[in-house]
């Protein structure tokens, strides 16, 4: 059997290792389009102010299947399922018996003026990574459009290295998709304390430049504010080009049954190119989070070796961070604030903040910031759809543990006993 | 493989095992030096009470162990020899991904240094600072194989009964 994974960060590498636990001898051809050996992908922000090395970076030997047949700088851009083969950008084809399609995700880059060209950055890759460290040598102010993940990281990347930054945001607060109002305050401290400025509910209109170089940008507003370099970090779209040549059934992603298989039945996907179902909603989703990729790659690989496991969903979201020295945890629906059976419990001390979202006896959606103690425990039961009505009194106290948990739930008690 | 088992009855929550991790996990290892030390010297093992009973709450070292699947930076890793799960601290960013994985709510965190910190089962030791010290043996320390299924599910029905 002769396995192919097109993508080698966290979906790709899951399913083959999913796949060699399975078949110890298979053939597992993996191809990247990146120069860089596998790597961890969340870590690029490092590279940009020298945190961590690019070996630092790379993945761990001890977590990447053996015999792995790794291609680097080979990119797939045909894809014939009648039959069975991939064609590569340097004119080879290659073959498959089961193929799997995590191609990621690319970032969305805006329709501005003046933003093509030099000095305006995306960050998903090494190579980003490494461009915007260059850049920002001899630069002395940086503009970020979107006060995401990837913004705010770069943010700090950048303000560590002693730019001046300004990170620009639409909507009114920063990690608008991870945080409520409360607890982007909260943060908004933290990134103020860092020098970074904020500026939100606005957008850039313009980028402004002496030849080709950046100069400034000129705001919806119509402030110009000074920039040497820009980076750019409003969300990613999925990567469909190989889906879609291939004649896949896609949505606004690659669409794929219970099982992980696409319309065709030897091609497999996983991670950010995925269109699956929100685990709490049941509603379509394009998740572009690692932990949901690392998930799906482990199912997927595991079909694909004769295996029959089953995906329940996406989390819309499902993200740990530590920004500004401040801790974060964000699971589920955590903006759902009104509708029927809908219950929000919100509390903040300080920079200590829980906020629980109820749908009548489910617990859909999670906050802690400051102390995130035991979040898994909580996220066990979003995931599980787990009937917390007794457990209500528990869940608001700031010492629910897994021993609550445990008690009203007798089926999973033998399995805690029997060590996993 | 030898594993931890717990035998939730018999346990009183003196929280032995807490102290004797804690200490296991420090430099002096000495109950008297260790509480001083910076940076403190954490427990990875947990006695909790709830509805009247007192629960040990122990990493199960899981098979498909979240924490791995889910570590961004690829510090948790399963031990070959002993197939334990085990953070490398030189690789933990302090992202806290594991600790909202968990299921069970062990993946501690090392405020000082921003690592993470779990169970190791005591790879210096022939069992486990928490199950030696345990005075109730609550805890026990013995190959999954030979760990019969009738005294788990014993262990089980203690657990859920009454």
């Amino acid at each position: 059997m002769e396995y192919v994974i097109v993508g080698a960060s966290a979906a790709g590498m899951a399913a083959a290792e999913a796949i060699r636990k399975r078949d110890p001898t298979a053939e597992i051809v993996m191809l990247s389009d990146e120069a860089h050996p596998p790597y961890y992908r969340p870590l690029i922000p490092y590279l940009i102010h020298q945190g961590k090395t690019g070996d630092e970076i790379l993945r761990e030997p001890r977590l990447t299947p053996a015999h792995l047949d790794l291609r680097l700088k080979a990119r797939a851009t045909g894809l014939d399922p009648a039959k069975h083969t991939l064609a590569l950008t340097d004119g080879s084809t290659i073959a498959y018996d089961r193929l799997l399609l995590a191609t990621g995700a690319s970032p969305i880059r805006p329709n501005i003026e003046g933003l093509d060209g030099p000095g305006v950055f995306t960050l998903r890759t090494w190579e980003d990574a490494l461009g915007i460290a260059k850049a920002a040598q001899g630069a002395k102010s940086a503009i970020i459009l979107g006060a995401g993940r990837i913004g705010m990281k770069s943010a700090f990347a950048l303000r560590h290295l002693g730019l001046s930054v300004t990170v620009v945001e639409l909507l009114d607060r920063i990690v608008p998709q991870q945080l409520d109002a409360e607890s982007a305050a909260i943060f908004a401290e933290a990134v103020a304390k860092a020098g970074i400025e904020t500026i939100l509910g606005h957008t850039i209109k313009q980028v402004n430049r002496r030849g080709k170089k950046v100069t400034s940008v000129t705001l919806d507003d119509g402030r110009e504010l000074e920039a040497d370099l820009i980076v750019v970090g409003v969300g990613v779209r999925a990567n469909l080009d190989l889906a879609a040549e291939g004649g896949l059934q896609t949505g606004r992603g690659l669409i794929v049954d219970e099982h992980l298989l696409t319309s065709d039945p030897n091609i497999y996907a996983a991670g950010d190119v995925v269109e699956t179902k929100d685990i709490v909603s049941g509603e379509p989703i394009v998740s572009g989070i690692w932990t949901n990729a690392a998930a799906m790659g482990q199912i997927a690989g595991d079909n694909m070796a004769g295996g029959n496991s089953t995906y329940a969903g996406a989390f819309s979201l499902l993200n740990a961070m530590e920004l500004g020295g401040l801790p974060v945890i964000s699971v589920g629906e955590v903006h759902r604030t009104t509708g029927a059976d809908i219950e929000v419990f919100a509390e903040r001390h300080g920079s200590n903040y829980r906020k629980l979202v109820f749908r009548g006896d489910r617990l859909i959606g999670l906050i802690l910031v400051g102390q995130i103690e035991r979040a898994g425990v909580y996220q066990t039961l979003i995931r599980e759809k787990a009937n917390v009505s007794t457990l209500r009194r528990e869940l608001l106290g700031s010492r629910f543990h897994y021993g609550h948990y445990i008690l009203l739930q007798p089926k999973k008690i033998d399995r805690y006993v029997m060590a996993g | 493989m030898k594993r931890i088992f717990v035998q939730p009855d018999l346990c009183t929550a003196c929280k032995t095992c807490e102290i004797q991790c804690a200490i296991e996990h420090s430099q002096a290892k000495n109950i008297f030096a260790s509480p001083s030390e910076k940076p403190h010297p954490m427990n990875r093992v947990y006695v909790e009470a709830a509805d009247g009973r007192k629960i040990p709450i122990f990493c199960r070292h899981c098979d498909e162990a979240p924490c791995v699947a889910a570590c961004i930076s690829g510090a948790m890793f399963r031990d070959p020899k002993t197939d334990a799960v085990m953070c490398d601290a030189s690789r933990c960013i302090g992202c806290w991904t594991c600790v909202m994985v968990c299921p069970y709510g062990v993946v501690g965190r090392q405020l000082e240094l921003g690592k993470a910190v779990k169970c190791d089962l005591c790879p210096e030791r022939e069992s486990p600072a928490c199950v030696a010290s345990c005075p109730t043996k609550a805890l026990l320390y013995e190959e999954v194989e030979g760990f019969s299924k009738n005294k788990r599910r014993e262990f089980a029905s203690a657990v859920a009964g009454g």
